[in-house]
Formats: C-alpha cells, sequence, structure tokens
C-alpha cells in the first residue's frame, strides 16, 4: 500500500499537523502519524512552511464557457448583454473540451479536487456541450471529481419543449448527474420550477436550479421552490443557487423563506464573484446588497456553500479560479470570518455534491492542500499559488513560486551577479516545470505517481561481467534504485563504476546475473557532453525525441523548454563548435531531459569542471531532483558531492567493481548549500571517506568477511 | 530609484557591455586588415617562383635553344598568342574545353553516387566489405591507361566510353575517402543512438553520413581532379567523338604545333583548378558552418 508521512506542516490555526496518509485516507495524525510511520515502509514529504486545509470543492461552475472571455463579447457587462454574446457564439465539442480542460487544471493546481459545472443542453449546441464534459469527466479520473448538471436552454412542458424534454433525457444518460434550470428567466417560473422538480424525481437524479439572480425584492421563487423539495422528498440533494433577491426581502420574510429551506434540506450557494456585479448596476447611489443573506441563512440551519460560478466568461470576465477569492469575498462583502468563508468553499461545498468529509481528521478521506502561508487567515489574504494539491492521498498538483528581488544597485559585484543569473535559471525550471498549461495533467500524473511508485526503477542481482579479454570488470552487484532515491557510486578510479552504468544502460549485457529497468525511460549524461557536430544546438536538444517519433512541433516545443530550463534560450542556432564546455555540458544535460525520464544515469557529468561551477551545478541537480522525483544514479569520484546529492552512497571494490558498504545520507530533499556545513554531514562524509580508504587498501572488509 | 533589474546598475554593466560592443567592431576591422595582409604577404612567394619560371623558359626559348630548333619550346608570349589571339584556335581550344568539362563533370557525378553509394554498403556489411575490398586495391593498382584501349574495344569509342574512363579512374577515392568518414563516428556517439534503440537506417541518416561529410568531400576533390584527367586521356586515345581537350593534344603533337599544344595544356590545368574550387567551396557550403 501507498503509505506517505507528511511532516512538518501546519493547520489553519498554525498548530504543527503531521499526517499520515495510506490508501487514500489519513490513517492518523500527529505522534500516531510518526509511530504507525515507523512501523510501514513509508515515503516522507516534508512540509515545512506549508498550511495543511481541506481541499476545496466548486459546487457551482459553468465548465462549458470557462475563459470564452476573449472569445464572446459583452461590452456593456450586462447579463443581457452575456446571454446575447452566448447566443450567437457558435462551439464545437472540441472547443468546449480545450477550455473546460484547461479551467479544470487551473482549479486543480489551486486546490479544487472536486467541481459540479453547469452545462448548457439545447439551443443552438445541442448536447455538444454534455459529452464534452463527458470526455473530460474520463480524462480527470483519478485527478478530480467532477460532477455535471443538465442546463435546459428553455422551458420544458407542452409542444415547444418536447425537443428539449428529449435532449435534457439524453443528457442524464450521457452521465449527468443533477437536473439544473434557470427558471427565473423564463416566462412562467413557477411552472418550470414544477417541472423541473418533478424531471429530477422521476430520474432520481439530484437538482440543483438558479433561483432569483437579481436585486429585483418581486421575484422571490425559491419559497416555491423549497415546497416542492418537501413535496418530492427531494430533500439532502436540492440545491438553490444565486438566491440574490432572498438578500432584499424585509427581515421577516427572510426569515420565514431560511425556516422553509432549512425544514426542506435545501442547501444554498452563495456565488460571489458573479453576484456582486449585479450590485448597484444602473444605479448610482442606495445600491441593493446582491448576495443572499448568508448569516441569517446560517442561523436558520440551512447548508451554504459558496462557489465561483463565472470563470472569465462573458457573464464575468474576471472569475479567478480559485477558493481563496471566493472566501475573500464573502469575508468581505458576507461578513464571514475567514475560517468559516473557507469552509463554505471546502467542507460545505463536499457536502452539497454528496462527497464524504475532508477535514484533515483521522479516517477522513485524504484530499487536503497545503499552501505556503502561516497559518488559514494568511491563505486567504495572500492566496499565493504556491499550493501542493493531494486527492485520494495521492499528490495530483503542485505548484512552485520563486521570486526575485532586484538588489540595491551600488552593491552589485560580478560574484553576486552570477548569483542571481542562477535563481533565474532555477526560477525558469520551476516556471516551465509547472505552469505550462499543455502538459499540466500529464505532470500531475507524473507527480502522482511520484510517491507510490514503489516498483525499483533499476535492480541489479547478482550482476557480473567479465570482458571477453577476462578482465572482471562487475562482480556479484545487489542493488535497487526506487523513484524519488538518489544513489550515489563512488569507489576507486577504474573500478568499474562506469561499467555498471552501462550494464544499467543496456549499452553491455552482463554475463551473468541480472538487470531490470525500463530502457525507454532512461537518461544518460556522460561525463563528455558528445553532441553531434553537425546539428545545432537545437536539433542536438531534440535528438532523443527524433529517436523516439515525437512529432515536430512537440519536439519544437519541448526544446524551446528545455533549453529555456538550462539557460541556453538564444543559442538554438549555434553549432557546438562555438560553445564552451560548461555549454555543452547544459546542453547534454537539456537533451536528456527533454523526455523526462523516470530513471536518469549521471557518469561523472561535472568531472571536467572547476570546483565553484561544479557546487552550482549540483544545487541545480538537487532542485530538479526535486521537482522531476527520477529514480538517481550518480558516479563520482568526489565524497563531498556524492554525499550532497545522495539518499544512498554506495561504496564500491577495487576492480572487480562490488558493493562494499552502503551509507544512506538521512537529509530530506530539497537540499540547501548549507547542508555542506552541517556537523552530521560532514560526520558521514568522513565515514564515507574512510570506508572508501579501506576498499582502496585491498578491500580488507570483504576479505575479513567472506 | 531605479526599477529592480538583472542587469542592476545601469551605468556599471552596462558600460562594458558598450565598450565590449566598440571593442569586437574594432577588432573586427583590425581583423580583417590583417587577414588581408596576411594574404598579400602569402601571394608573394609563389608569384616570385612564377616570375624565376617565367625567366628560365624565356632564357631557354631564346639563349639556350638555336632558333631552328625553337619549336621545342616556344617563348610564352608566341604560345599566348597562337592560343589565345588566333581567332580559329581561341575557338577550338574553347570548344574542347567545354566539351571537357561536360563529360568529365558528367562522369564524376556518376562515380560520386556510385562510390558512396559502394561505401555504404561495405559499411554496413561486414561480408561485402570482405568481398570487395581486395579488388578494389587491386583495381586501384591497375593502371587505367593500360584498361582505356580495352574499353574502346568493348563499348565503342563515343563519349559514353570516355565517361567510363572517367568513373573507372575517379571511383576509389571517393570510395576510400568515404568509407573512411562512415567510420569517423566516436563511439560515446554511437552509445547515443544505441540508448534509444535506433535503427540502422535512423542511425546513417542521422550520424554515419553527417559524420562522413567533410572525408566524403576530401574524395570528391581528390576525385573531381582526377575525372578530368580521366576525360582527357580518354579522348587522347581513342580520337573519336566530340572533340575535347585530348582530342586537341593528340593533333597538335601530329602537326608539331608546340605553341597551341602549350595552349592546350594551360586550358587543361585551369579546369582542373576549377573543379577543385568548386569541390572546396560546396564541402564549405556542406560542413563548414559546424566542422571543428
Amino acid at each position: 500500500m501507498n503509505v506517505t508521512l507528511l511532516t512538518g506542516g501546519h493547520d489553519g490555526r498554525g498548530a504543527p499537523l503531521d499526517l499520515l496518509v495510506a490508501g487514500g485516507a489519513i490513517a492518523a495524525t500527529g505522534a500516531d502519524a510518526h509511530a504507525a510511520a515507523r512501523r510501514a515502509e513509508s515515503a516522507r514529504v516534508d512540509l515545512t512552511g506549508r498550511t495543511l486545509l481541506p481541499a476545496a470543492a466548486e459546487p457551482h461552475a459553468h465548465l462549458d464557457k470557462a475563459l470564452l472571455r476573449g472569445q464572446a463579447r459583452n461590452p456593456d457587462g450586462t447579463l443581457d448583454g452575456a446571454l446575447e454574446a452566448m447566443r450567437t457564439l457558435s462551439m464545437t465539442t472540441e472547443d468546449i473540451l480545450s477550455r473546460a480542460r484547461r479551467a479544470a487544471q487551473i482549479a486543480l493546481r489551486r486546490g479544487f479536487t472536486a467541481i459540479r459545472s453547469h452545462v448548457d443542453v439545447g439551443g443552438r449546441r445541442g448536447t455538444a456541450g454534455i459529452e464534452a464534459l463527458a470526455v473530460l469527466r474520463q480524462e480527470l479520473r483519478g485527478l478530480m471529481d467532477l460532477q455535471v448538471v443538465a442546463l435546459p436552454a428553455g422551458p420544458l412542458a407542452g409542444l415547444d419543449g418536447q425537443p428539449l424534454r428529449r435532449q435534457l433525457r439524453a443528457a442524464l444518460e450521457l452521465g449527468c448527474d443533477v437536473v439544473g434550470g434557470a427558471p427565473w428567466r423564463g416566462a412562467d417560473p413557477l411552472r418550470s420550477i414544477d417541472e423541473l422538480t418533478a424531471a429530477a424525481a422521476d430520474s432520481g437524479s439530484a437538482i440543483d436550479l438558479h433561483l432569483d439572480e437579481t436585486t429585483d425584492a418581486s421575484v422571490l421563487t425559491v419559497a416555491r421552490y423549497a415546497r416542492r423539495v418537501e413535496e418530492l422528498g427531494l430533500g439532502g440533494r436540492a440545491a438553490a443557487s444565486h438566491c440574490v433577491s432572498l438578500g432584499q426581502q424585509d427581515p421577516r420574510q427572510s426569515a420565514a423563506v431560511a425556516g422553509t429551506l432549512a425544514a426542506a434540506g435545501v442547501a444554498v450557494i452563495v456565488l460571489p464573484q458573479t453576484n456582486l456585479g449585479l450590485q448597484g448596476r444602473g444605479l448610482a447611489t442606495r445600491v441593493p446588497r446582491a448576495l443572499p443573506p448568508v448569516r441569517l441563512l446560517a442561523e436558520a440551519g440551512v447548508l451554504i456553500a459558496a462557489g465561483g460560478d463565472n470563470w472569465q466568461d462573458p457573464f464575468n470576465a474576471v472569475g479567478r479560479i480559485d477558493p481563496m477569492e471566493t472566501a475573500a469575498l464573502l469575508t468581505a462583502a458576507g461578513h464571514l470570518p475567514p475560517d468559516r468563508s473557507y469552509a463554505l468553499v471546502s467542507e460545505h461545498a463536499r457536502a452539497v455534491l454528496g462527497l464524504p468529509p475532508a477535514l484533515l481528521r483521522s479516517g477522513d478521506t485524504a484530499d487536503f492542500m497545503a499552501i505556503r502561508a502561516a497559518d488559514l487567515a494568511e491563505s486567504v489574504a495572500g492566496a499565493t499559488e504556491d499550493r501542493m494539491v493531494w486527492r485520494q492521498g495521492r499528490l495530483v498538483a503542485s505548484t512552485s513560486v520563486h521570486w526575485v528581488m532586484g538588489t540595491p544597485t551600488v552593491l552589485l559585484r560580478p560574484g553576486l551577479r552570477d548569483l542571481l543569473i542562477d535563481v533565474c535559471f532555477v526560477t525558469g525550471m520551476m516556471t516551465v516545470m509547472f505552469a505550462r498549461d499543455k502538459a499540466d495533467i500529464r505532470a500531475g500524473q507524473r507527480l502522482a505517481q511520484a510517491p507510490g511508485d514503489e516498483s525499483a526503477r533499476l535492480a541489479f542481482r547478482r550482476t557480473c561481467l567479465t570482458f571477453p579479454d577476462g578482465t572482471e570488470a562487475v562482480r556479484d552487484v545487489d542493488l535497487e534504485v526506487r523513484r524519488g532515491e538518489f544513489v550515489s557510486l563512488i569507489g576507486p578510479s577504474g573500478c568499474g563504476k562506469s561499467t555498471l552504468l552501462r550494464i544499467a544502460s543496456g549499452l553491455l549485457e552482463p554475463t551473468s546475473g541480472e538487470v531490470s529497468c525500463d530502457r525507454n525511460d532512461i537518461g544518460y549524461v556522460f561525463q563528455d557532453p558528445t553532441l553531434l557536430p553537425w546539428r545545432t544546438v537545437e536539433q542536438n536538444v531534440q535528438l532523443f525525441a527524433e529517436l523516439h517519433g515525437i512529432p515536430k512541433r512537440d519536439r519544437a516545443t519541448r526544446a524551446a523548454e528545455v533549453l529555456e530550463l538550462v539557460g541556453l534560450s538564444g543559442a538554438e542556432s549555434k553549432y557546438p563548435k562555438a560553445l564552451s564546455g560548461g555549454m555543452r555540458s547544459r546542453v547534454s544535460m537539456a537533451r536528456s531531459l527533454l523526455l523526462h525520464p523516470s530513471l536518469f544515469l549521471f557518469d561523472e557529468p561535472f568531472a571536467a569542471i572547476d570546483e565553484i561551477n561544479r557546487e552550482r551545478l549540483n544545487d541545480s541537480l538537487i532542485e530538479l531532483f526535486g521537482i522531476e522525483k527520477f529514480a538517481g544514479v550518480f558516479v563520482t569520484h568526489s565524497i563531498a558531492e556524492a554525499c550532497f546529492l545522495a539518499s544512498r552512497v554506495v561504496v564500491m571494490t577495487q576492480r572487480p567493481a562490488r558493493v562494499s558498504a552502503i551509507v544512506d545520507v538521512p537529509f530530506p530533499y530539497p537540499r540547501t548549500a548549507d547542508l555542506r556545513f552541517d556537523k552530521e554531514f560532514v560526520e558521514i562524509t568522513r565515514h564515507v571517506s574512510s570506508l572508501l580508504l579501506d576498499s582502496h587498501r585491498g578491500n580488507s572488509r570483504e576479505a575479513s568477511s567472506s | 530609484m531605479t526599477a529592480p533589474s538583472f542587469q542592476g546598475d545601469p551605468a556599471a554593466p552596462l558600460a562594458p557591455a558598450a565598450e565590449d560592443i566598440g571593442a569586437t567592431a574594432g577588432t573586427a576591422a583590425r581583423r580583417r586588415s590583417r587577414r588581408s595582409r596576411t594574404l598579400l604577404l602569402n601571394a608573394i612567394p609563389p608569384v616570385v617562383v612564377f616570375i624565376v619560371a617565367v625567366g628560365v623558359w624565356q632564357l631557354v626559348s631564346y639563349v639556350v635553344l638555336d632558333p631552328s630548333r625553337r619549336f621545342l619550346l616556344p617563348p610564352l608570349q608566341t604560345v599566348l598568342d597562337q592560343s589565345f589571339f588566333v581567332s580559329a584556335n581561341a575557338t577550338a581550344l574553347l570548344e574542347a574545353f567545354w566539351t571537357t568539362a561536360y563529360l568529365a563533370l558528367i562522369g564524376l557525378a556518376v562515380a560520386m553516387a556510385l562510390g558512396v553509394l559502394i561505401a555504404v554498403f561495405m559499411h554496413q556489411s561486414r561480408f561485402i566489405e570482405q568481398s570487395l575490398y581486395p579488388y578494389l586495391i587491386l583495381f586501384q593498382t591497375v593502371p587505367i591507361l593500360a584498361l582505356v584501349p580495352l574499353i574502346g574495344f568493348w563499348l565503342g569509342f563515343s563519349s559514353m566510353s570516355r565517361i567510363v574512363v572517367c568513373v573507372l579512374i575517379s571511383l576509389f577515392p571517393i570510395i576510400a575517402n568515404t568509407s573512411f568518414g562512415l567510420q569517423s563516428a566516436t563511439a560515446p556517439q554511437h552509445d547515443l543512438f544505441r540508448l534509444h534503440q535506433a535503427g540502422r537506417v535512423r542511425m546513417l541518416r542521422s550520424l554515419w553520413l553527417p559524420a562522413s561529410l567533410p572525408a566524403m568531400f576530401a574524395g570528391f576533390r581528390i576525385s573531381a581532379g582526377l575525372s578530368v584527367v580521366g576525360e582527357i586521356v580518354g579522348g587522347f586515345f581513342f580520337q573519336k567523338g566530340p572533340t575535347d581537350l585530348g582530342i586537341l593534344i593528340n593533333t597538335y603533337v601530329d602537326e608539331l604545333n608546340t605553341p597551341v599544344l602549350f595552349g592546350s595544356v594551360i586550358m587543361s590545368a585551369i579546369l582542373g583548378v576549377l573543379v577543385f574550387w568548386l569541390f572546396t567551396g560546396l564541402g564549405r557550403l556542406v560542413y563548414g558552418r559546424w566542422k571543428e
């Protein structure tokens, strides 16, 4: 089972909170988690500086219209303007799918692990939106729960409603979970409410209607809806979205309706980002409030959730796709303290969607986020993008933020400038890794695999190699390297370490014993950069992608990404003869990075580089390892380098190479340059050094043990 | 306050940059003038040799040789005057020059295609290499001159036969050099492809052939000169078909017309130099940008 221990984080109030996640649920918290982690073999994730919050859920989105901002213009910003813009727009299923996918990916990165999306049915687009969302739901399996609400475009009753009734039925068959509708917009809202509730009762689905989305106090259909829900026994799976005019009634009237809603079991979904836009539209002063009376509803015992509604579409061009934004608006305009606001976009939203609770308690579903903030209030206020998101115990998205400030100009010395350039290098690396939209879900899946993928990426079992001339190079090596592990091989010169890498990569076959690894998924960085002189930098970087038959356009974008990553943007069309040794090394690194291999073999890649630059390259490499979580094998002569990079240092004997000793280097990743001066670390390097000396002195350990 | 930027102080790091640009512009100009100076210096020794050679020529012609035997080495101005300023001779020489160039280049093209193909097959298959290699060496040691009349007997004395002579004489350097080039890819470069299970065709296209280009062009350059020789030898022996420099040379020998004979030798030399330059230039175009 996939067991992960998350340490160093704290809860919304700032108190330390350690979690043990196992099998999709939270197995234990606090000291229990540590005790249980010691019993089971578990991966560790360090969450120092992060606040753990329950995952957000979006109870009301329109993914079929999301990110339409640029395509359908609504200059005056009114609801009618938006409806008109939508009516004249024709969209294909592909178009809807690609926008909905992008929006869902953004939402996942921001901490949503569940979305309920309304999708138009009927009108010009028929069931195209429903079809697109059905595909998206497949794509997001394992990453996010997606509920689809069929939102019919007109009245359902009578002869005119016949085609729409048919399409609604088709939509429900296509996998819609919820009956939706916007009855307040039609000619006879009460009759529409009757029809839609009847449809939900017939099909046994949940129901979620757009009700009273206006500041006009004379419109109030939500009471009728509550009565119908009660009559038809839809309580507990019925929701009323918007309910803006409920906030315009006199207090007694509002309280009465709230009582009815609570009794009927209707949840209210508040949508501040869109609805605050209705506030004072057309008025200069005496502006009515465009939110339902949140506190009053809560006091009456109504389940209230809050959502984002329109994600950058003609109805609202500036929805941010962020639970923190909705929570902040609820605090600012709905007058709830931040922790209650956040509960409306997480705990309560999940309840409305009918999902099991995920409140970071032992036994809860392991849906949560770790955001870089001191507590919940700072999370809501700062709304940093720096978030890691888990769904059912798997890391499904991770965003890193790096910032750099200009230094005061007088202090700028060449050394400092180099440092800044390095910081930019790492920042670029992060940005490319995480902020690209296209590859994001793929990246999410890769990250999700990282902690859980228990199988060894590379395993030697009693591997021996004797060259045809009789030289015995490798004898009886047993070694396993898993994903997320970094193993350094260190030993006397010419002892056969590199030979071991060549065996691992399949360039050499062992004479006896076994080697297992996926040969299509290896990055191999030689000591010599080995560029093809007749290819430009860009063409060199694309070489492996060509060998694997990756299409040209994809190749070019990937090459641009990795070249930016290694800081060679602008050198694309240079030939190797025009590059310095360091630049050639970077091209070689970029070439292997392009395929994002899960096993990386390094054969003394920095041996010919001076000490200072080598340390800097090591820092970058460790940063990269923190991101890509590959299985790493690094051959080197430098003890300090071996210990700094590795989670395990393997000391080899003189030729024939055998494993002489294995030393654990128990410092968590990401490691920083300070580690080199850590007392315990220095102790470990000393230990490795003495072991190495032993193996130099004619393998005394080996001799005495055998 | 200046905006934060990675450039930092606009005065400090930018100033050296500006200086840099100035410096590169300056050194570029200086480098150019230095290059032209070395070119000039390099030109002096051959010019001196030329002047000495012409002096010796004229000395032999006017002083050593009895006027009655001066036809053995006519003075230089006679050679130039007879060859290039007597219109009938000049026209004949020029037409022969074009014919020679045309047939030699066809022969060379065939030899290039055939030579590269054979080299690739030999590189791909040890069996083919082992079966062909001894005969290629043998073929190279056989004096082509001895084969030329045979070719005439077998294929007739048309221009076709002359092309075959060109191919025979220029084939070997292309095969030898291309073979050498195909083997010039280094072991680590091979590893790159083997790591990713690349097939033979892919390696041929992306590794062996590109790596062999410089050596291949060295072969082309040598064979370009040889193909001109082959064409002239063919014409000289066959004495049939379109008039080329070989036929003209034979005619002028028979007529003891030494001034124009020298003229046709000069024309042959010019053609040889031209094709050599052509392939040097082509080679530079193909691999000049990347060759270290």
